[in-house]
């Protein structure tokens, strides 16, 4: 599993991670372990596209302090993917995605949080991962590009004997 | 290209509890699997411990 980035607001973070995997059976347990001593919240969202390999290419973060959030801008070509996420640490609220993303995940926590999930079919434009909170708050949002996810190449070439008479 | 998939998403935790985990709802599963964590904490704590899938361990 590859760190793609993490995005600090005070005491707010947010990473995205990925892998390429093969074959991992449904029903497969994902899990984060934290060394956090603080009674605060934390969260774990997944997601996955059916390629089999997809290079990490661009990553970008930022943080605002409204209802509205975003990463900031990075170029996403045509056949790449923009995957994104947002931290809202100072109060709970639902997110509507914007600026043509997808939401995938949008969780929240009574007490004092947020965070949100979305991704991006690139079309050779910058794009942000970008939503709008249901209510204002501290955001840390960052997002990545990734490959095409060109097919692996095949481990053996057969090539077609002539036949002699 | 198709788009990426929902894969589930665990139930956030408030307290000193610091493991959260979820099971995958499709599969088997050929290609990238992206993981976003997010956390809050004062104390400073700026990466998780670990990250694990399917069994197989990840980083520190």
């Amino acid at each position: 599993v590859t760190l793609v980035g993490t995005v600090t607001n005070g005491s707010n973070h947010e990473s995205i991670y990925h892998v390429d995997v093969v074959g991992l059976a449904n029903a497969s347990t994902i899990a984060v372990t934290f060394s956090s001593v603080n009674a605060q919240s934390k969260y774990l969202q997944t997601g996955s596209r059916p390629t089999t390999r997809a290079t990490h290419i661009l990553t970008t973060s930022g943080t605002t302090g409204t209802t509205a959030w975003t990463s900031g801008s990075i170029a996403v070509n045509s056949g790449e993917t923009s995957y994104g996420a947002c931290y809202g640490g100072s109060t709970s609220a639902t997110n509507t995605a914007s600026g043509g993303n997808t939401e995938i995940h949008d969780q929240n926590l009574a007490t004092d949080s947020s965070t949100t999930t979305c991704f991006q079919l690139g079309t050779g434009t910058s794009i942000a991962s970008s939503g709008t909170w249901t209510a204002s708050e501290t955001n840390g949002a960052i997002t990545a590009s990734f490959g095409a996810g060109a097919s692996a190449a095949p481990l053996l070439t057969f090539q077609p004997i002539p036949f002699m008479t | 290209m198709a788009a990426p998939a929902t894969l589930g998403q665990a139930t956030p935790i408030v307290g000193t509890g610091n493991s959260i985990s979820h099971t995958t709802t499709s599969g088997p599963i050929t290609g990238k699997l992206w993981f976003t964590v997010g956390w809050n904490d004062s104390a400073g704590a700026t990466t998780v411990s670990s990250l694990t899938y399917g069994g197989s361990s990840a980083r520190a």
